[in-house]
């Protein structure tokens, strides 16, 4: 793992503006955080704006150090915006990617431009979600707006986002859910806000809510989603956008249908990395992102000639194979680059998914799958942060809970470079079924390696919009799509593909336990011929950033991931548990900490009995000022519906500020 | 109106005064009755108080002394234990019955019975040929202390050792009731048994062959010597299944057999159900035997086994399905031997040549595994094998076509190589439902050094092709059509087992290897069996009260980080349930008794393995308080075993005694 090379000399030397005030339209003003070159008041430059609910003041200093100084060193002004409602920034804040949050983007934007220091140029940068918002801010066609770098991001809110996928519910629904739940809810920082920050504080508590209930009242790719969803209009995006992510993260498959049908100039780059920006990213090689990132603004924020619109569209890795890890600190490979996407070099290969395995042949035996309600528990987070071991187990801990269908050891190098799809004849005893696929690689001495999987909620066969019940013990065609990979697989390895009709923690369980029957399965694999590889790519420098954040550790990181049998009641616990330890920001004295456990219990022939539990804890403190957030939301999926029950509990050094309960039922549609 | 004394002393010839409870039927001391004794270490005055009361007063109702002895070194008894079934402890048994034989209450003759501890010794007891002995009841025991003792299993080194003898380590450590011994003697007496105590697991370490300790007290060594009629129970979850065949076979005198689906536990409590009324079929065989009472017990067939059916594998059963089937004799005509073949995956009725099947088990192999030796803590049997899916070859029957009946020790024939000098094969035998649910049947293990021989191991040749014979513990069992057969071949079986000192690879050639069933086939003129009564209720008011309620946890937890899986079996109760604290009401003792056992291992490291158990126990009685603190652990390099002993005692706040050892032991074998 390469360590981040820190630069201090740069270009134009840089000041920061701790925080200025950004006022919108109605008067709220929202709080930014700025570094710009000490003469950007002579010599103007564009702004790069990164604008979250995160707290750029305590949530996101570690990567807004190494990032932003660093964009002002090199002729930008590096913009921080906490969103309406979160961090210092005034308001109530009641969902993610609401129309108030662009506008109020736009009104940012038009605020930069605005400013004596800014050429008048404006991008956009973000992970996640400012990743979202950059694509959507750039639908929105604010003037200023020159260009955008998107990560880990979405074009399709229903279908790449970490509420569903192939339309069965995530529990990184509720994962999410539970973290958005704690993080809306802190307060903002006096020194800042000054005495008035009880007072916000209150309102926060009072206004933002629980935002996970109206997700899960919406569980059909409905207008909900398709909001803030660009590829409902592809062509809205003008400005040139710059798609980056990895196959570690949740977010990978949206880059390559980004390339394939948004019609602005556009680049995407796809490395080994988890949900983080690639020059702190695990697992590794980490590159020097934000070198690339200069070369993309200098391009089209300042007219500079840099080549990069030159190469080839897509530049993705091409992974080798490793051990199963999951903490893993690296994945070797090797650049390999498209011109455009679909792929025009990769080609179709088949295996038939038959009881001896998979084969070149078909067989018409139908192919039973009826799996314990805790097959998935090897599976990895659907979003990974690569910071504690949230990666995936060995696939033989699925032996005997997922049905395993595997090659002979091949006998040549196999490349895969695109979207596995599973094609299938599925017959099923209940109305309602999912169905999971695991595509893992077996080395020759036994371990498994996941390195693609998928979903797909049946019931969403031919549409996510509409989906219908199934027709029981009525054979339908189904289409199930694969994670995206680029991954070789030499010679002596087995391929693996592991099915159930569950995957738990992953997703919830279908209402009623169900017996799929297969017939006619096909997995079809892009493959990649080396020879194919495209032209040779400069090499992208070391990792760098600015000077990182300071801090003063009061105690250490702990955590866990760890999996409980009850044996007399049959029971599964999932349990995974972070405290990230108290540490002291040595530039504002604000000590935060946070602390987070999700449980997961299901019983392995009882889909209703499965429930999760996400609590979390977060504190800052600075003197006598105390803060503390503690919440949990849990879901039990019970037949007909979802029941929900959450609890906020703020307090400050005085005691209680306010406690808030929910608890709703919610029926179940269709998932 | 049964006369009962709370304590009567047994004097022994060295002098020794052992404690026990009698209980007499009316007018036995003018017309005297034949006694029946129990003879056990676990506490007549407090820990087995309940129990003794569920039998003993309903035997001198039916006009049996019955006394229930507590052995030396135990309870109020005199003396220090110095192992289970000592010389001094069987000849005290002897003598015990000679002091009974001549009571005034006794007409000269006396049974023997108990379970378990009380099983091995009424072996042992009769085969040194008291005159006044005249037929016995064992329960749950064995014949053959290496073979199918808590110790070793298919000669491979069971964590049971450990275990029980850290449940002894705390039985070792118990006071005498002052009430009983005396408010000055039963310090002195206590401290005695501490600083005299051994530490079992370790004692018995020392002895990892079939040598003379063994041997000792073990009856198949010369059946000849036990000539009086038996009658044995056993269960189909407990561990003492291969006994009853063995007896049946071999012994000389009159046998009966009596094979429930129980578990650890005396018929009449027995769980799985159904239950049988113990105490009734035992009065009918004193009667017989003792009294000269023709019951028509004699004339029913002998041996009488519960053929249970195919049940979903869940870690607690209450009931099994199934249905009493009656045998003459053993071996019986009935059944018969059917081989299979293990071939490449498949277990079939003719060889099939195939490539080598290698498998080297994840140490954490027999997660599913439950206890060898079941009590019916909710927990404590097996669950889905599938749990360990992917550690073992695995050979599945095509799928039946009709109930398959086995009943009997089944067996494997293995033609196999290891690749280390150290390792065993533990193989299990499994039914597999149409859903893909794996339970266990029986299970089997082998010492491969002990292939040649158990009395020195003889080391693997890496790579050389062994037969071997795997011989599986005895059942009774009805495949249900529509089911598999599944046999399971692995190198290791954690936490029943202790790993071989490295991972070891087994390698398998297919159609070289046989499984042996002993298929049961009904007569067509069998007459129907007769039945097996359930214990009849009885007023059961049990003079106990729960002072603190109890809890319990048996799981398995993998920390997904460091690949540590972790079993842990708590108790808040003692070994016999999650019952808390309890006042005896007659006596007034408040029993209390935590358990804390944890098995971690890590998959790739056999090396990694630990065993510990804490025990927390107190006696308390108003003033006397009486607590006691156990810590034993045990681990392993490649070369020897450690294990740590660790007790400490109060009187009161007093600390009275502290004692912490280490022992190492090379590893012969194991």
């Amino acid at each position: 793992m390469t360590p981040i090379a820190v630069k201090t000399d740069f270009p134009r030397p840089v000041r920061e503006i701790e925080n200025t005030w950004i006022p919108m339209p109605d008067g709220t003003r929202l709080a930014a955080r700025i570094w710009l070159p000490e003469d950007a008041g002579d010599d103007p430059v564009p702004a790069i704006l990164e604008y979250l609910p995160y707290r750029k003041r305590d949530g996101t200093v570690e990567r807004d150090h190494l990032t932003h100084p660093y964009f002002a060193g090199h002729g930008y002004a590096g913009v921080r915006v906490d969103m309406r409602g979160t961090g210092d920034s005034e308001g109530v804040c009641l969902g993610e990617y609401l129309k108030q949050e662009q506008d109020d983007a736009l009104a940012v934007i038009g605020w930069l431009a605005a400013q004596p220091w800014c050429s008048g140029k404006v991008g956009m940068i973000g992970i996640s979600w400012g990743g979202f918002n950059g694509l959507q801010l750039a639908a929105r066609q604010p003037e200023a707006l020159g260009a955008v770098i998107t990560l880990c991001s979405t074009d399709d809110r229903y279908a790449d986002d970490i509420h569903f996928m192939g339309g069965a519910l995530l529990t990184d629904k509720l994962a999410w859910g539970a973290t958005a739940f704690a993080i809306a809810n802190t307060p903002p920082d006096p020194e800042i806000v000054g005495d008035r920050w009880r007072e916000m504080w209150v309102e926060r508590l009072r206004n933002n809510g629980l935002w996970f209930l109206d997700w899960m009242r919406h569980q059909r790719r409905d207008d909900f989603y398709r909001h803030g969803s660009i590829c409902e209009d592809y062509a809205a995006v003008r400005v040139p956008v710059y798609a980056v992510g990895g196959y570690a993260d949740g977010y990978t498959n949206p880059i390559f249908r980004m390339m394939q049908n948004l019609g602005c100039p556009r680049k995407a780059l796809v490395g080994p990395w988890a949900h983080k920006y690639p020059h702190f990213a695990m697992p590794g090689p980490r590159i020097g992102f934000l070198q690339e990132c200069l070369r993309w603004w200098d391009q089209h924020l300042k007219g500079i000639e840099t080549g990069i619109m030159d190469e080839p569209m897509i530049r993705a890795w091409m992974q080798e194979p490793t051990g199963p890890d999951p903490a893993s600190t690296e994945r070797p490979g090797r650049w390999i680059s498209a011109p455009s996407w679909p792929s025009p070099v990769t080609e179709d290969r088949v295996l038939h998914v038959t009881a001896e395995g998979l084969s070149d042949r078909p067989s018409d035996v139908p192919i039973p799958i009826a799996c314990p309600e805790t097959a998935g528990h090897a599976a990895q987070t659907w979003c990974m942060y690569g910071a504690g071991p949230d990666g995936p187990l060995d696939q033989n801990r699925e032996l005997g809970r997922m049905a395993v269908f595997e090659t002979a050891p091949l006998t040549e190098d196999l490349e895969i470079f695109g979207f596995p799809v599973l094609e299938t004849r599925v017959t099923s005893d209940v109305p309602q079924a999912n169905l999971a696929a695991v595509l893992s690689l077996v080395a020759p001495d036994g371990p498994a390696t996941l390195i693609s999987f998928g979903v797909l909620n049946l019931t969403h066969r031919t549409s996510h919009a509409t989906p219908s019940a199934l027709p029981i013990g009525e054979a339908v065609d189904a289409t199930l799509q694969l994670n995206v990979i680029g991954q070789r697989i030499p010679s002596g390895y087995r391929l693996r593909l592991a099915l159930s009709q569950a995957y738990w923690p992953l997703i919830f369980p279908s209402p009623q336990k169900a017996r799929l029957t297969l017939t006619d399965a096909r997995l079809v694999l892009p493959v990649h011929d080396p020879a194919q590889d495209g032209p040779k790519l400069a090499t992208f420098g070391p990792p760098e950033g600015a000077a990182p954040l300071e801090t003063e550790v009061l105690s250490g990181a702990t955590g866990h991931r760890h999996l409980s049998l009850d044996y007399p009641t049959g029971v599964e616990t999932y349990s995974r548990h972070a405290d990230t330890g108290a540490a002291t920001h040595l530039h504002t004295g604000l000590t935060v900490r946070y602390d987070n456990e999700d449980r997961f219990e299901i019983h392995p022939d009882d889909p209703t009995s499965a429930r999760a539990t996400c609590r979390w804890t977060k504190s800052y403190r600075r003197g006598d000022w105390q803060t503390e957030v503690e919440s949990f939301v849990a879901v039990e999926a019970l037949r007909d519906v979802w029941r929900v029950t959450a609890r906020l509990e703020a307090r400050d050094a005085e005691g209680e500020v306010l406690t808030r309960d929910w608890h709703e039922d919610i029926p179940r549609d269709h998932v | 109106m049964i006369e009962v004394q709370e304590t009567v002393w047994v004097p022994m010839p060295d002098g020794a005064r052992l404690a026990a409870r009698l209980w007499l039927p009316e007018g036995a001391r003018q017309a005297p009755v034949p006694c029946i004794l129990e003879y056990i270490p676990y506490r007549r005055r407090d820990r087995t108080r309940m129990r003794d009361e569920s039998m003993h007063p309903l035997f001198a109702e039916a006009g049996y002394a019955a006394i229930r002895v507590d052995i030396r070194g135990y309870g109020d008894s005199d003396g220090v234990a110095e192992d289970e079934y000592s010389d001094q402890e069987t000849q005290d048994g002897h003598d015990i019955i000679a002091w009974i034989a001549a009571q005034d209450w006794c007409d000269g003759t006396v049974g023997m019975f108990g379970k378990s501890w009380g099983a091995y010794n009424a072996f042992q007891v009769a085969a040194t040929r008291p005159p006044a002995l005249k037929a016995i009841i064992p329960v749950m025991g064995t014949d053959d202390r290496w073979r199918e003792d808590i110790h070793f299993y298919g000669g491979c080194l069971a964590n049971d050792n450990f275990w029980w003898g850290a449940i002894m380590q705390l039985y070792n450590a118990m006071p005498p009731d002052p009430v009983i011994v005396g408010a000055d003697p039963w310090l002195e007496m206590w401290r005695q048994r501490l600083d005299e105590a051994r530490f079992w697991p370790a004692m018995w370490l020392e002895h990892q062959t079939h040598d003379e300790m063994w041997r000792r007290g073990s009856i198949c060594e010369d059946y000849a010597a036990v000539d009086i009629p038996v009658y044995f129970f056993g269960g189909w979850a407990d561990l003492f299944r291969d006994t009853p065949f063995r007896i049946a076979e071999h012994l000389s005198g009159p046998v009966k057999v009596l094979m429930g689906p129980w578990a650890h536990l005396y018929p009449h409590e027995g769980v799985p159900g159904p239950k049988a009324d113990f105490v009734g079929e035992a009065i009918r065989f004193w009667d017989h035997w003792l009294k000269g009472i023709d019951t028509g017990l004699m004339d029913e067939p002998p041996l009488r086994f519960f053929l249970q059916d195919s049940a979903a594998p869940v870690g607690a059963h209450k009931h099994r399905e199934g249905r009493w089937v009656e045998e003459a004799a053993w071996p019986s005509p009935t059944v018969s031997d059917q081989a299979m073949w293990l071939n490449a995956g498949t277990l079939d009725e003719a060889p099939k040549a195939g490539d080598p099947l290698e498998v080297c088990s994840p140490q954490t192999f027999g997660a599913a595994g439950g206890d060898m030796c079941s009590f019916a803590i909710p927990g404590d049997m097996p669950v889905d094998c599938r749990a360990d899916a992917g550690g073992a070859l695995q050979f599945r029957s095509p799928v039946l076509d009709a109930p398959l009946d086995i009943l009997g020790q089944p067996s494997l024939s293995l033609t196999l190589s290891a690749d280390r000098p150290q390792g065993f094969v533990a193989a299990l035998l499994i039914d597999e439902a149409p859903d893909g649910a794996q339970t266990l049947l029986t299970r089997g293990f082998c010492n491969l050094t002990h292939r040649n021989g158990d009395t020195s191991p003889d080391p693997v040749i890496p790579g050389e092709e062994m037969e071997v014979t795997v011989p599986l513990h005895g059942i009774g069992c009805r495949v249900l059509p529509g089911h598999r057969i599944v046999v399971q071949i692995a190198s290791a079986y954690w936490p029943i087992l202790w790993p071989a000192p490295e991972p070891v690879t087994l390698t398998l050639t297919p159609g070289t290897s046989t499984l042996h069933l002993p298929v049961r086939t009904e007569p067509a003129d069998a007459p129907a069996p007769g039945p097996v009564p359930e214990p009849p209720k009885r007023d059961t008011k049990r003079r106990v009260t729960r002072v603190r309620d109890g809890s319990m946890e048996r799981s398995v937890h993998t920390d997904l980080t460091t690949g540590d899986v972790t079993q842990r079996f708590f108790l808040d109760g003692g070994v016999f349930g999650p019952v808390g604290d309890m006042r005896l009401d007659e006596i007034g003792t408040v029993l209390s008794d935590i358990s804390d056992r944890r098995y971690t291992i890590r998959a790739d490291d056999p090396l990694s393995a630990r065993a510990t158990m804490e025990q927390t126990a107190s006696f308390t009685r108003d003033d006397w308080v009486a607590k006691i603190q156990c810590f034993a652990e045990q681990t392993a390099t490649k070369t020897e075993f450690h294990l740590l002993s660790r007790v400490s005692c109060w009187s009161g706040d007093e600390l009275i005694f502290e004692r912490e050892e280490t022992h190492t032991i090379p590893r012969n074998g194991m």
